[in-house]
Protein backbone atom coordinates (compact mmCIF):
# COMPACT_ATOMS: atom_id res chain seq x y z
CA UNK A 1 0.00 0.00 0.00
CA UNK A 2 1.42 3.36 -1.04
CA UNK A 3 2.08 5.67 1.90
CA UNK A 4 0.81 9.06 0.73
CA UNK A 5 1.51 10.86 4.00
CA UNK A 6 5.10 9.67 3.97
CA UNK A 7 5.47 10.75 0.32
CA UNK A 8 4.16 14.25 1.05
CA UNK A 9 6.38 14.47 4.09
CA UNK A 10 9.41 13.52 1.97
CA UNK A 11 8.40 16.11 -0.68
CA UNK A 12 8.29 18.81 1.98
CA UNK A 13 11.88 17.86 2.86
CA UNK A 14 12.89 18.31 -0.78
CA UNK A 15 12.97 14.62 -1.77
CA UNK A 16 12.46 14.65 -5.53
CA UNK A 17 12.18 10.85 -5.68
CA UNK A 18 9.11 10.99 -3.46
CA UNK A 19 7.39 13.33 -5.92
CA UNK A 20 8.26 10.95 -8.75
CA UNK A 21 6.76 8.04 -6.82
CA UNK A 22 3.53 10.01 -6.37
CA UNK A 23 3.59 10.88 -10.04
CA UNK A 24 4.07 7.26 -11.09
CA UNK A 25 1.19 6.10 -8.92
CA UNK A 26 -1.33 8.88 -9.59
CA UNK A 27 -0.56 11.04 -12.65
CA UNK A 28 -2.48 8.98 -15.22
CA UNK A 29 -5.63 8.90 -13.07
CA UNK A 30 -5.28 12.59 -12.19
CA UNK A 31 -5.15 13.49 -15.90
CA UNK A 32 -8.34 11.50 -16.34
CA UNK A 33 -10.05 13.33 -13.45
CA UNK A 34 -8.97 16.73 -14.81
CA UNK A 35 -10.09 15.77 -18.31
CA UNK A 36 -13.63 15.03 -17.12
CA UNK A 37 -13.82 18.69 -16.14
CA UNK A 38 -11.78 20.51 -18.78
CA UNK A 39 -12.44 18.03 -21.63
CA UNK A 40 -9.20 18.63 -23.54
CA UNK A 41 -6.33 16.23 -22.87
CA UNK A 42 -3.53 18.79 -23.25
CA UNK A 43 -5.24 21.18 -20.87
CA UNK A 44 -5.76 18.30 -18.43
CA UNK A 45 -2.02 17.60 -18.58
CA UNK A 46 -1.25 21.28 -17.98
CA UNK A 47 -3.42 21.13 -14.89
CA UNK A 48 -1.66 18.03 -13.60
CA UNK A 49 1.68 19.74 -14.31
CA UNK A 50 0.66 22.76 -12.22
CA UNK A 51 -0.76 20.48 -9.54
CA UNK A 52 2.51 18.58 -9.13
CA UNK A 53 4.46 21.82 -8.88
CA UNK A 54 1.99 22.87 -6.18
CA UNK A 55 2.27 19.51 -4.42
CA UNK A 56 6.06 19.95 -4.42
CA UNK A 57 6.04 23.47 -3.02
CA UNK A 58 3.08 23.08 -0.65
CA UNK A 59 3.50 19.50 0.59
CA UNK A 60 4.34 20.89 4.02
CA UNK A 61 0.96 22.60 4.22
CA UNK A 62 -1.05 19.36 3.86
CA UNK A 63 -3.57 19.36 6.70
CA UNK A 64 -4.78 15.86 7.70
CA UNK A 65 -7.76 17.46 9.45
CA UNK A 66 -9.20 18.27 6.03
CA UNK A 67 -9.02 14.77 4.59
CA UNK A 68 -6.54 12.10 3.54
CA UNK A 69 -3.22 12.82 1.86
CA UNK A 70 -4.41 11.11 -1.30
CA UNK A 71 -7.62 13.16 -1.17
CA UNK A 72 -5.55 16.35 -0.86
CA UNK A 73 -3.79 15.55 -4.14
CA UNK A 74 -7.09 15.01 -5.95
CA UNK A 75 -8.52 18.18 -4.39
CA UNK A 76 -5.62 20.19 -5.81
CA UNK A 77 -6.22 18.80 -9.29
CA UNK A 78 -10.00 19.24 -9.14
CA UNK A 79 -9.72 22.83 -7.87
CA UNK A 80 -7.22 23.72 -10.57
CA UNK A 81 -9.45 22.17 -13.22
CA UNK A 82 -12.48 24.05 -11.85
CA UNK A 83 -10.55 27.32 -11.89
CA UNK A 84 -9.55 26.67 -15.50
CA UNK A 85 -13.16 26.24 -16.66
CA UNK A 86 -14.59 28.97 -14.42
CA UNK A 87 -11.97 31.44 -15.67
CA UNK A 88 -13.64 31.07 -19.05
CA UNK A 89 -16.20 33.61 -17.87
CA UNK A 90 -19.92 33.40 -17.32
CA UNK A 91 -21.82 30.93 -19.40
CA UNK A 92 -24.47 32.07 -21.81
CA UNK A 93 -27.32 29.59 -21.79
CA UNK A 94 -28.82 31.16 -24.90
CA UNK A 95 -25.69 30.41 -26.91
CA UNK A 96 -26.22 27.27 -29.08
CA UNK A 97 -22.49 26.41 -29.07
CA UNK A 98 -22.47 26.42 -25.27
CA UNK A 99 -25.55 24.25 -25.14
CA UNK A 100 -23.98 21.80 -27.61
CA UNK A 101 -20.95 21.54 -25.35
CA UNK A 102 -23.25 20.43 -22.54
CA UNK A 103 -24.37 17.34 -24.36
CA UNK A 104 -21.26 15.36 -23.45
CA UNK A 105 -21.68 16.10 -19.74
CA UNK A 106 -24.30 13.43 -19.22
CA UNK A 107 -22.01 10.84 -20.82
CA UNK A 108 -19.19 11.86 -18.47
CA UNK A 109 -21.28 11.32 -15.35
CA UNK A 110 -22.77 8.05 -16.60
CA UNK A 111 -19.25 6.70 -17.20
CA UNK A 112 -18.08 7.81 -13.76
CA UNK A 113 -21.07 6.13 -12.14
CA UNK A 114 -20.57 2.74 -13.82
CA UNK A 115 -16.84 2.86 -13.04
CA UNK A 116 -17.64 2.70 -9.33
CA UNK A 117 -17.15 -0.75 -7.89
CA UNK A 118 -20.41 -2.70 -7.80
CA UNK A 119 -19.97 -3.34 -4.07
CA UNK A 120 -19.31 0.34 -3.36
CA UNK A 121 -21.41 2.00 -0.69
CA UNK A 122 -21.25 5.28 -2.60
CA UNK A 123 -22.62 3.52 -5.66
CA UNK A 124 -25.50 1.98 -3.72
CA UNK A 125 -26.34 5.32 -2.15
CA UNK A 126 -26.27 7.08 -5.52
CA UNK A 127 -28.46 4.33 -6.99
CA UNK A 128 -30.98 4.86 -4.23
CA UNK A 129 -31.30 8.59 -4.91
CA UNK A 130 -33.82 10.25 -7.18
CA UNK A 131 -32.22 10.75 -10.57
CA UNK A 132 -32.33 14.55 -10.61
CA UNK A 133 -30.48 14.74 -7.31
CA UNK A 134 -27.94 12.11 -8.36
CA UNK A 135 -27.33 13.81 -11.71
CA UNK A 136 -26.98 17.24 -10.09
CA UNK A 137 -24.39 16.03 -7.60
CA UNK A 138 -22.44 14.03 -10.19
CA UNK A 139 -22.52 16.84 -12.77
CA UNK A 140 -21.03 19.07 -10.15
CA UNK A 141 -18.38 16.75 -8.69
CA UNK A 142 -17.37 14.70 -11.72
CA UNK A 143 -17.94 17.11 -14.61
CA UNK A 144 -17.16 20.28 -12.65
CA UNK A 145 -20.44 21.99 -13.57
CA UNK A 146 -21.53 25.17 -11.81
CA UNK A 147 -25.12 25.60 -10.65
CA UNK A 148 -25.81 27.48 -13.89
CA UNK A 149 -24.36 24.71 -16.01
CA UNK A 150 -26.32 22.04 -14.14
CA UNK A 151 -29.45 24.08 -14.84
CA UNK A 152 -28.44 24.22 -18.50
CA UNK A 153 -27.75 20.49 -18.82
CA UNK A 154 -30.89 19.41 -16.98
CA UNK A 155 -33.07 22.13 -18.50
CA UNK A 156 -34.37 23.57 -15.22
CA UNK A 157 -34.24 27.03 -13.58
CA UNK A 158 -31.13 27.95 -11.59
CA UNK A 159 -32.94 27.81 -8.24
CA UNK A 160 -34.11 24.27 -8.96
CA UNK A 161 -30.57 23.15 -9.80
CA UNK A 162 -29.25 24.64 -6.56
CA UNK A 163 -31.94 22.93 -4.55
CA UNK A 164 -31.31 19.55 -6.24
CA UNK A 165 -27.60 19.80 -5.41
CA UNK A 166 -28.39 20.57 -1.77
CA UNK A 167 -30.92 17.80 -1.44
CA UNK A 168 -28.57 15.41 -3.20
CA UNK A 169 -25.78 16.27 -0.75
CA UNK A 170 -28.07 15.70 2.22
CA UNK A 171 -29.40 12.39 0.87
CA UNK A 172 -25.89 11.15 0.18
CA UNK A 173 -24.63 12.12 3.60
CA UNK A 174 -27.57 10.49 5.36
CA UNK A 175 -27.15 7.30 3.33
CA UNK A 176 -23.42 7.03 3.91
CA UNK A 177 -23.26 7.86 7.59
CA UNK B 1 -32.72 18.18 7.27
CA UNK B 2 -32.66 15.59 9.95
CA UNK B 3 -30.20 17.60 11.97
CA UNK B 4 -31.31 21.12 11.18
CA UNK B 5 -32.18 21.81 14.80
CA UNK B 6 -28.57 21.88 15.93
CA UNK B 7 -27.23 23.47 12.77
CA UNK B 8 -25.07 20.55 11.67
CA UNK B 9 -27.26 20.09 8.60
CA UNK B 10 -26.17 23.48 7.37
CA UNK B 11 -22.53 22.76 7.97
CA UNK B 12 -22.68 19.47 6.09
CA UNK B 13 -24.51 20.98 3.14
CA UNK B 14 -22.12 23.94 3.04
CA UNK B 15 -19.13 21.60 3.31
CA UNK B 16 -20.59 19.57 0.44
CA UNK B 17 -21.10 22.67 -1.70
CA UNK B 18 -17.57 23.79 -0.86
CA UNK B 19 -16.09 20.43 -1.90
CA UNK B 20 -18.20 20.31 -5.08
CA UNK B 21 -16.94 23.78 -5.96
CA UNK B 22 -20.37 25.34 -6.56
CA UNK B 23 -20.08 28.23 -4.09
CA UNK B 24 -19.73 31.74 -5.44
CA UNK B 25 -16.64 33.73 -4.43
CA UNK B 26 -18.27 35.45 -1.46
CA UNK B 27 -19.75 32.25 -0.04
CA UNK B 28 -16.45 30.46 -0.51
CA UNK B 29 -14.39 33.11 1.26
CA UNK B 30 -16.82 33.20 4.14
CA UNK B 31 -16.73 29.41 4.44
CA UNK B 32 -12.92 29.33 4.22
CA UNK B 33 -12.81 31.64 7.22
CA UNK B 34 -14.97 29.15 9.12
CA UNK B 35 -12.69 26.30 8.05
CA UNK B 36 -9.72 28.19 9.47
CA UNK B 37 -11.31 28.68 12.87
CA UNK B 38 -13.78 25.86 13.47
CA UNK B 39 -12.70 22.21 13.88
CA UNK B 40 -16.32 21.05 13.36
CA UNK B 41 -16.33 22.68 9.94
CA UNK B 42 -12.96 21.12 9.11
CA UNK B 43 -14.31 17.70 10.03
CA UNK B 44 -17.37 18.27 7.83
CA UNK B 45 -15.14 19.23 4.89
CA UNK B 46 -12.95 16.17 5.43
CA UNK B 47 -16.02 13.90 5.54
CA UNK B 48 -17.46 15.42 2.35
CA UNK B 49 -14.14 15.07 0.54
CA UNK B 50 -13.77 11.46 1.56
CA UNK B 51 -17.37 10.71 0.52
CA UNK B 52 -16.71 11.80 -3.06
CA UNK B 53 -13.08 10.75 -3.46
CA UNK B 54 -14.06 7.28 -4.64
CA UNK B 55 -15.45 8.80 -7.85
CA UNK B 56 -11.95 10.07 -8.65
CA UNK B 57 -10.16 6.91 -7.61
CA UNK B 58 -12.46 4.81 -9.82
CA UNK B 59 -11.52 6.85 -12.90
CA UNK B 60 -9.58 4.90 -15.54
CA UNK B 61 -5.95 5.87 -16.10
CA UNK B 62 -5.50 8.22 -19.06
CA UNK B 63 -2.59 7.89 -21.44
CA UNK B 64 -0.17 10.64 -20.51
CA UNK B 65 2.44 12.34 -22.68
CA UNK B 66 5.85 10.92 -21.79
CA UNK B 67 7.19 14.49 -21.53
CA UNK B 68 4.86 15.52 -18.71
CA UNK B 69 7.20 14.50 -15.89
CA UNK B 70 10.14 16.30 -17.55
CA UNK B 71 8.05 19.46 -17.78
CA UNK B 72 7.23 19.25 -14.09
CA UNK B 73 10.92 18.83 -13.22
CA UNK B 74 11.88 21.76 -15.44
CA UNK B 75 9.40 24.05 -13.74
CA UNK B 76 10.55 22.98 -10.31
CA UNK B 77 14.21 23.45 -11.29
CA UNK B 78 13.56 26.91 -12.68
CA UNK B 79 12.50 27.91 -9.17
CA UNK B 80 9.89 30.24 -10.61
CA UNK B 81 7.11 28.36 -8.93
CA UNK B 82 8.93 27.61 -5.71
CA UNK B 83 7.24 30.76 -4.75
CA UNK B 84 4.94 31.75 -2.02
CA UNK B 85 4.33 35.36 -2.87
CA UNK B 86 3.24 37.83 -0.26
CA UNK B 87 -0.32 37.93 -1.50
CA UNK B 88 -0.66 34.18 -1.37
CA UNK B 89 1.07 33.96 1.97
CA UNK B 90 -1.39 36.48 3.39
CA UNK B 91 -4.33 34.62 1.89
CA UNK B 92 -3.20 31.43 3.54
CA UNK B 93 -2.80 32.95 6.93
CA UNK B 94 -4.98 31.62 9.64
CA UNK B 95 -6.02 33.85 12.49
CA UNK B 96 -3.94 31.71 14.83
CA UNK B 97 -2.68 32.71 18.20
CA UNK B 98 1.05 33.18 18.40
CA UNK B 99 2.33 31.01 21.16
CA UNK B 100 5.81 31.01 22.56
CA UNK B 101 7.97 28.09 21.57
CA UNK B 102 8.39 25.41 24.14
CA UNK B 103 11.78 25.09 25.76
CA UNK B 104 12.02 21.61 24.29
CA UNK B 105 11.62 22.55 20.63
CA UNK B 106 13.79 25.58 21.13
CA UNK B 107 16.72 23.63 22.45
CA UNK B 108 16.60 21.02 19.65
CA UNK B 109 16.37 23.92 17.25
CA UNK B 110 19.66 25.39 18.41
CA UNK B 111 21.24 21.95 18.63
CA UNK B 112 20.52 21.63 14.89
CA UNK B 113 22.59 24.69 14.25
CA UNK B 114 25.49 23.55 16.33
CA UNK B 115 25.60 20.25 14.48
CA UNK B 116 25.64 22.00 11.15
CA UNK B 117 28.80 23.82 12.04
CA UNK B 118 31.11 25.95 10.04
CA UNK B 119 32.34 23.11 7.82
CA UNK B 120 28.97 22.86 6.15
CA UNK B 121 29.06 26.57 5.67
CA UNK B 122 32.40 26.49 3.85
CA UNK B 123 31.31 23.66 1.56
CA UNK B 124 28.08 25.43 0.76
CA UNK B 125 29.85 28.66 -0.06
CA UNK B 126 32.28 26.82 -2.34
CA UNK B 127 29.41 25.18 -4.17
CA UNK B 128 27.48 28.39 -4.36
CA UNK B 129 29.24 29.89 -7.37
CA UNK B 130 28.52 26.81 -9.49
CA UNK B 131 24.90 26.58 -8.50
CA UNK B 132 23.80 30.16 -8.92
CA UNK B 133 22.22 30.55 -12.36
CA UNK B 134 21.87 34.28 -11.93
CA UNK B 135 24.29 36.91 -10.74
CA UNK B 136 23.06 38.05 -7.34
CA UNK B 137 22.92 41.78 -6.73
CA UNK B 138 23.64 41.28 -3.04
CA UNK B 139 24.60 38.39 -0.79
CA UNK B 140 23.66 38.07 2.86
CA UNK B 141 24.97 35.55 5.36
CA UNK B 142 22.37 35.15 8.07
CA UNK B 143 23.80 34.51 11.54
CA UNK B 144 22.08 33.10 14.58
CA UNK B 145 22.29 34.58 18.08
CA UNK B 146 25.63 32.82 18.61
CA UNK B 147 27.00 34.37 15.40
CA UNK B 148 26.93 31.01 13.61
CA UNK B 149 25.99 31.10 9.92
CA UNK B 150 22.50 29.75 9.32
CA UNK B 151 21.67 30.52 5.74
CA UNK B 152 22.76 32.47 2.69
CA UNK B 153 20.30 34.80 1.03
CA UNK B 154 20.94 36.19 -2.44
CA UNK B 155 18.95 39.19 -3.59
CA UNK B 156 18.42 38.45 -7.31
CA UNK B 157 16.47 41.59 -8.09
CA UNK B 158 13.92 43.87 -6.42
CA UNK B 159 11.47 40.97 -5.92
CA UNK B 160 13.24 37.65 -5.87
CA UNK B 161 15.58 36.17 -3.31
CA UNK B 162 17.31 32.83 -3.28
CA UNK B 163 17.84 31.00 -0.02
CA UNK B 164 20.32 28.28 0.78
CA UNK B 165 20.28 26.94 4.32
CA UNK B 166 23.65 26.04 5.75
CA UNK B 167 22.43 23.31 8.04
CA UNK B 168 19.33 21.60 9.34
CA UNK B 169 16.74 23.86 10.91
CA UNK B 170 14.33 22.23 13.30
CA UNK B 171 10.94 23.76 12.52
CA UNK B 172 8.55 23.11 15.42
CA UNK B 173 5.33 21.44 14.34
CA UNK B 174 2.61 23.89 13.42
CA UNK B 175 5.23 26.53 12.64
CA UNK B 176 6.81 27.80 9.48
CA UNK B 177 9.84 29.88 8.53
CA UNK B 178 9.22 33.33 7.11
CA UNK B 179 11.81 35.48 5.36
CA UNK B 180 11.85 39.24 5.86
CA UNK B 181 13.74 42.24 4.64
CA UNK B 182 13.87 45.84 5.80
CA UNK B 183 14.00 48.05 2.70
CA UNK B 184 14.00 51.14 4.93
CA UNK B 185 12.93 52.10 8.43
CA UNK B 186 9.78 53.91 7.31
CA UNK B 187 8.44 50.88 5.41
CA UNK B 188 9.36 48.48 8.19
CA UNK B 189 9.94 44.75 7.72
CA UNK B 190 8.39 43.25 4.59
CA UNK B 191 7.67 39.52 4.16
CA UNK B 192 9.40 37.92 1.19
CA UNK B 193 7.41 34.71 1.70
CA UNK B 194 7.30 31.46 3.59
CA UNK B 195 9.91 28.71 3.50
CA UNK B 196 7.81 25.58 3.33
CA UNK B 197 10.83 23.39 2.87
CA UNK B 198 14.56 23.69 3.28
CA UNK B 199 16.66 23.59 0.17
CA UNK B 200 17.68 25.79 -2.70
CA UNK B 201 14.55 27.92 -2.86
CA UNK B 202 13.70 31.08 -4.76
CA UNK B 203 11.00 33.23 -3.20
CA UNK B 204 9.20 36.00 -5.00
CA UNK B 205 8.09 38.75 -2.69
CA UNK B 206 6.41 42.05 -3.43
CA UNK B 207 8.10 44.52 -5.80
CA UNK B 208 10.39 46.66 -3.63
CA UNK B 209 13.04 49.29 -4.34
CA UNK B 210 16.32 47.80 -5.61
CA UNK B 211 18.07 46.09 -2.68
CA UNK B 212 20.96 48.07 -1.20
CA UNK B 213 24.15 47.26 0.66
CA UNK B 214 23.55 46.89 4.42
CA UNK B 215 19.86 46.07 3.91
CA UNK B 216 18.68 43.76 6.69
CA UNK B 217 17.39 40.25 5.93
CA UNK B 218 16.13 37.82 8.54
CA UNK B 219 14.28 34.54 8.98
CA UNK B 220 11.81 34.08 11.84
CA UNK B 221 9.65 31.25 13.11
CA UNK B 222 5.99 32.05 12.59
CA UNK B 223 2.67 30.21 12.96
CA UNK B 224 1.79 28.02 10.00
CA UNK B 225 0.54 30.19 7.18
CA UNK B 226 2.82 33.05 8.17
CA UNK B 227 2.87 35.87 10.68
CA UNK B 228 -0.69 36.80 11.67
CA UNK B 229 0.23 40.48 11.88
CA UNK B 230 2.17 40.86 8.62
CA UNK B 231 5.28 41.73 10.68
CA UNK B 232 7.77 39.37 12.34
CA UNK B 233 6.37 37.98 15.59
CA UNK B 234 8.40 34.85 16.33
CA UNK B 235 11.98 34.06 17.36
CA UNK B 236 14.72 35.02 14.90
CA UNK B 237 16.44 32.05 13.26
CA UNK B 238 19.10 34.22 11.68
CA UNK B 239 19.72 37.70 10.41
CA UNK B 240 22.34 39.56 8.43
CA UNK B 241 23.15 42.64 6.41
CA UNK B 242 23.51 42.57 2.64
CA UNK B 243 26.90 42.88 0.99
CA UNK B 244 27.76 43.60 -2.64
CA UNK B 245 29.66 40.61 -4.07
CA UNK B 246 33.06 41.31 -5.56
CA UNK B 247 33.01 38.95 -8.51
Amino acid sequence: MFDYVEALDACSRGDREALKRLYDVEAARLVSVAQRIVRRQELAEDIVHDAFVQIWTKAGSFDPELGSARGWIYTIVRNRALNAVRDGGRIDLMDPATLAAFTDRSAVIDDAFVQLDSSSRLRRCLEGMEQEKRDSVLLSYVAGCSHGEIAGVLGVPLGTAKSWVRRGLTALKDCMS
Amino acid sequence: MTNSANGSYDIDVLAGEFVLGVMDDGERREFEARIATDPTVRAAVAAARMRFLELDLAAPEASVSPSLWDRIVQTIDSGEDNVVGLKEARARRKPAEVSALSRQSRSSFWKGFAAAGVAACLIAVAAWQFMAPMQPKLIVVLLDSKAQPVSIVEALDNQRIRILPLGPIDIPSGKTLEVWTLPDKDTGPVSMGLLNRLGDVVLKGPALPEPKADQLYEITIEPEGGSPTGKPTGPIVGKGFARVPHI
